[in-house]
């Protein structure tokens, strides 16, 4: 953690913070214009200097040190993406499908500090830091912070989560609709939720990235179950086994595999959510009834304390 | 009777030989690869998604 006071160029935190999962990134003016600028499911994340301790402070870079793209060695090339590096530095580069990159970021070794440029030929606009720019970089800040992103709906009831993960089209959307419904409990998000590792075991989070369904609430509870979904013609809650969880847990969790570091730090994460939290395949369909199946693992979670 | 070595197997879980299991990872899913759901704040932020939206002319 960075002292608020300690870091960057007197008033950088004159932009804003974004925070989320109980972690603070501190945006420097240029990358925060005004709160209003930013989509309606930033606006929970959004706070202006709290004076709690920073995460991450991201900030403008000397222009004198912007990388040159000519240089650029890609190692990782997702779609909107690259990780390389400019003779000896790490850097990301944001780009449009072929068009140059709109903006580059450098991270320290642990993401405490980001350094960021702007390329206005690749046309971003404002705000510049939004998805995919600050889901790329929290994905290194969490991973210094125990946690890590799923591809999942979260929902919070009488104290506690149970997380919902499943790739595009699984149905998180349809359950997030059916348990929204019911109206019981919240939605922490019903597309990206954050799993962070807390001295009372681990803890799921809303974030700022939201499916159709746009829930995105800055909220967390400890995580009571994992519910792996799948469309039935029943409803069904079966339990599975850790190594059973573990497979389908890879396959929604953001494991930052571009970066052999980043990936060996969240790896044992994953390993302690499935050994420490109980886990089952939830099959469910577009009709009342799925919210009486998964109450019960919240009461049993809440008679738990 | 029962032996030390009889005492010792039933106390520990049935050995299950290692298994191979491939994972289909989806990397544009889950690393952020295209830029669903931004819109809906500012001038013109109305980019959707990599699959047919605005995506390209707003650069992201």
């Amino acid at each position: 953690m960075i002292p608020a006071s300690s870091s960057g160029a007197p008033g950088h935190l004159k932009g804003g913070t974004l925070s989320l999962a109980g972690l603070s990134a501190a945006l420097d003016g240029p990358l925060c214009p005004s709160f209003a600028a930013w989509p309606g499911p930033y606006q929970p994340f959004l706070v202006s200097d709290s004076g709690d301790p920073l995460s991450s402070h991201w900030r403008m870079g000397d222009e004198e040190l912007h990388p040159d793209d000519a240089r650029f060695v890609s190692t990782y090339a997702a779609g909107s993406w690259q990780r390389g590096t400019v003779n000896d530095r790490v850097l990301y580069r944001f780009h449009a499908g072929e068009n140059r990159p709109y903006l580059w970021a450098e991270p320290n070794g642990d993401f405490s500090e980001v350094t960021v440029w702007q390329d206005p030929a690749g046309r971003r606009q404002m705000p510049p830091m939004l998805h995919p720019v600050d889901r790329v970089l929290w994905m290194g800040v969490l991973a210094h912070q125990f946690g890590f992103i799923v591809h999942s709906c979260g929902w919070s009831c009488n104290g506690k989560a149970l997380l919902f993960p499943g790739v595009s089209g699984a149905g998180k959307t349809t359950l997030c609709r059916q348990l929204m419904a019911a109206g019981q409990g919240n939605i922490l998000s019903d597309d990206r939720v954050i799993l962070k590792k807390e001295d009372q075991g681990i803890r799921a989070c809303g974030t700022p990235w939201p499916g159709d369904a746009k829930q995105a609430r800055n909220e967390s509870a400890p995580l009571a179950a994992l519910c792996f979904i799948e469309k039935s013609p029943d409803h069904y809650l079966l339990p599975i086994r850790s190594s059973e969880a573990l497979r389908r847990l890879l396959e929604a969790a953001s494991v930052p595999w571009f970066s052999s570091e980043l990936r060996d730090r969240v790896l044992p994460l994953l390993e302690q959510v499935v050994t420490t939290v109980q886990a089952f395949r939830l099959g469910f369909h577009p009709e009342p009834g799925v919210t009486d199946l998964l109450l019960p693992l919240v009461d049993l979670a809440v008679q738990r304390d | 009777m029962k032996t030390n070595e009889d005492k010792q197997n039933e106390s520990k879980p049935a050995y299950e030989a290692p298994q191979l299991e491939v994972v289909s990872l989806k990397g544009d899913e889950v690393l952020a690869g295209s830029c669903k759901d931004i819109s809906g704040a500012g001038p013109s932020l109305t980019c959707r998604d990599s699959f047919g939206g605005t995506c390209a002319s707003l650069g992201s």
